[in-house]
């Protein structure tokens, strides 16, 4: 009997042991380290993200590390080379030379398909920019939204409404022409408008810089908007143009937008000037933020997105704690806190559920200007741009652009040669 | 004397021309914000903005990327200090078959780019657990270096036989004609062993940047790198850190010129 007892004694115990270790290895958290090029004041803000993310995932430690952001590549190729890559690394545009390379793993493939379709469902339709060769390589968890900001005082020292702002092509082109100023020496003083990214305007006139896999760089909707880029260096006189650029170079020195001092009237900008003007503006600097005029044909709330965000390198090590991490940025489940991430850095959400949030609400009320893109982002049907030359085709694209406003030759060649240059790359990377 | 005086100028001017990078860096570093892409530059800023040292230091740990800089390179100078000469006089002064070859083949290494063997070194060292620790910045130093070796092996080559032979006579082993006569004789090349791989370890970007995964290992090349983002560039904060990194380059070259030009003039090296 009193052996019987003592065995079924040592018998619980041994159990009671066994299944406090199970609890002891459950709660042992995995720690995921994540290179980031966020430098400066900005490691700060990214390390308390990091820290309400590890409050509401007890699980799982980031460490983060910050990593010179033009040689990541370097280190990121040795350490995949060694199978000791980090578990998440940042990069903006770029992901499919990376998915090319076999460097990175599609997230389809740590998720199950209903999983993949509910948060597919939460960011529609901006989960597109992220898909290639039908996989998805990440989910953006913030994105950047332009439309056009314009200054109200200048409308009415003009005697232009300051409540109807252009929502058209032709009407932003003579509102401009009506708020350019000129000098005494015959100089532009204050540019009404001019434009500045044929990537993005040449969405708005209803172009494509792809089309699936081909490229199309010398699509009739890109011609037409870079026509347009052209006929403000005619109608400017380009010397002129070219020499209001060069005398901007004061307020890019001090990292001043020229719309905050006044050199410019209405400008294509994105949601984070908003804060910049919040800061540096004058009291009685009074703007209005509008979505982008389109042409007839062209596309209204146009937005174009690069592909890029986290990744998680091939071989990393908790490729499902890392993917944990990529998500609450998503804020699927984490409403409040990505509603808190927003008001830290400026990192647009891209749901609607995130936009309900008290924070975001409050945020909005204090910097009513965010509600434009806010609205956007729900209304828009974003363009992505994923290709293995992504890097190469901006670079010719903007090449091409400077090209354009210089009247350097026809927009018609010169983006028909863009199309040989990055169809040429493209072959090459093919083979 | 007209002849002196055009050398003169012409010197002045060559030296002015290298030393203006350093002007600019200085300058830079002591600019406000607006001043620094002001067109015509602005040569002595007006406030100067001392405060920028402070801001760099604390913008990127600086001070902690410094100790950890010193402690590489320190470690990685006796290691070539301690190696290469040994190598060197192997090679220079004792007669073994095919040595010629094998110093042909230690310095055909210098001919492979760091670029090609980086991946390969860097599984190596990994297989040895040493991914995140500074022993792959450190140790091959301890196994000699190619530069060096060829550098010491010429200026070895030079020792006139004799005095080996004497020492020889005399009862001396070797290794004691290596430390007691050799060595003592090649001390200003010795020294400018010592000041290459001190200017090398210190200024390591690619090295550091592949082997360290934490930051607070980090060194001051990787440290200048983060005053530029994705985003922006801190120009001022970036030339006062730079400043600062260089300076103990600028202060060892000066108490050490004249070892240095000595030692270089010596084993037949210039530049």
């Amino acid at each position: 009997m009193q052996l019987r007892k003592r065995v079924l004694t040592l018998c619980v115990l041994a159990l009671v042991v066994a299944l406090c270790q199970g609890a002891v290895l459950a709660q042992e958290p995995v720690t995921i380290t994540l290179w980031h090029g966020w430098t400066g004041a900005w490691t700060q803000v990214i390390n308390d993200i990091v820290e309400m993310f590890e409050a509401s995932h007890p699980h799982i430690k980031v460490k983060p590390l910050v990593v010179p952001y033009d040689e990541r590549d370097t280190k990121l190729m040795a350490a995949i080379a060694a199978g000791d890559p980090p578990d998440i690394i940042y990069t903006m545009g770029n992901i499919v030379s990376y998915a090319a390379r076999d460097a990175i793993v599609p997230l389809d493939k740590l998720m199950t398909p209903d999983e993949l379709q509910v948060y597919k469902d939460y960011q529609y339709p901006l989960y597109q920019a992220n898909e290639y060769k039908g996989h998805i390589w990440s989910f953006h968890g913030f994105v950047d939204a332009f439309a056009l900001y314009y200054n109200k005082n200048h409308f009415r020292e003009v005697g232009l409404d300051p409540d109807a702002p252009p929502t058209d092509i032709a009407t932003l082109d003579a509102y401009a022409e009506k708020l350019t100023t000129m000098n005494a020496a015959g100089q532009i003083d204050r540019a009404g408008f001019l434009p500045d990214d044929l990537w993005h305007w040449a969405d708005v006139f209803g172009g494509s810089w792809l089309d699936g896999d081909k490229i199309t760089a010398a699509h009739p909707g890109n011609i037409a908007a870079a026509e347009w880029f052209a006929s403000y260096s005619r109608k400017y006189d380009v010397r002129k143009i070219v020499a209001f650029d060069s005398s901007l170079a004061t307020e890019r020195a001090q990292a001043l937008d020229p719309f905050i001092s006044e050199k410019f009237s209405m400008q294509r900008m994105g949601q984070w000037k908003i804060l910049d003007i919040d800061r540096y503006a004058p009291e009685d600097f009074d703007y209005g933020v509008v979505p982008l005029p389109a042409p007839p044909g062209g596309r209204k709330n146009s937005m174009i997105v690069p592909s890029g965000y986290g990744l998680i390198p091939k071989n990393a090590k908790h490729p499902e704690a890392a993917l944990e991490y990529l998500l609450y940025w998503v804020g699927k489940g984490h409403e409040e806190d990505r509603a808190k991430i927003f008001t830290l850095g400026g990192w647009f959400p891209l749901s609607d559920e995130v936009t309900k949030e008290p924070i975001y609400q409050d945020y909005i009320q204090r910097y009513p200007h965010f509600q434009v893109f806010s609205d956007l982002l729900r209304k828009t049907d974003p363009t992505g741009f994923a290709t293995p030359v992504e890097l190469f085709y901006i670079d010719r694209i903007n090449n091409a652009r400077d090209r354009i406003r210089l009247l350097q030759g026809d927009p018609k060649a010169i983006l028909e040669r863009v199309n040989s240059e990055v169809t040429a790359e493209l072959d090459k990377l093919n083979k | 004397m007209i002849g002196q005086i055009v050398t003169h100028c012409i010197l002045i001017i060559f030296g002015l021309i290298f030393i203006l990078p350093l002007v600019t860096m200085v300058s830079t570093a002591l600019k406000p914000d607006v001043q620094i892409f002001a067109w015509p530059p602005v040569w002595i800023p007006n406030p100067r903005m001392w405060s920028n040292f402070p801001r760099a230091l604390t913008f990127v740990p600086m001070i902690l990327y410094a100790k950890n800089t010193v402690v590489i390179t320190a470690t990685s100078v006796i290691g070539v200090v301690l190696s290469s000469p040994l190598v060197a006089y192997g090679l220079a002064r004792i007669d073994w078959p095919e040595r010629n070859l094998l110093f042909l083949l230690i310095v055909s290494t210098m001919m492979v780019p760091y670029q090609v063997t980086m991946i390969p070194v860097y599984l190596l060292f990994n297989s040895l657990g040493w991914i995140n620790t500074y022993l792959p910045l450190i140790v091959p130093s301890f196994f000699g270096n190619a530069f060096f070796i060829f550098l010491l092996r010429q200026f070895f080559m030079t020792i006139p036989r004799e005095l080996s032979d004497a020492a020889r006579i005399d009862g001396c082993s070797e290794f004691g004609i290596y430390s007691r006569i050799i060595l003592p004789l090649a001390k200003p090349s010795l020294a400018v062993v010592a000041l290459f791989q001190f200017i090398w370890a210190w200024n390591d970007f690619l090295g550091p940047l592949i082997y360290l995964k934490d930051q607070t290992k980090y060194t001051i090349s990787l440290g200048l790198q983060q005053f530029q983002s994705g985003y922006q560039t801190e120009w001022a904060l970036l030339m006062a850190a730079a400043t600062m990194a260089t300076f103990p380059i600028i202060i060892l070259f000066f108490f050490t010129q004249r070892t240095f030009i000595q030692g270089i003039t010596l084993t037949g090296i210039k530049g």
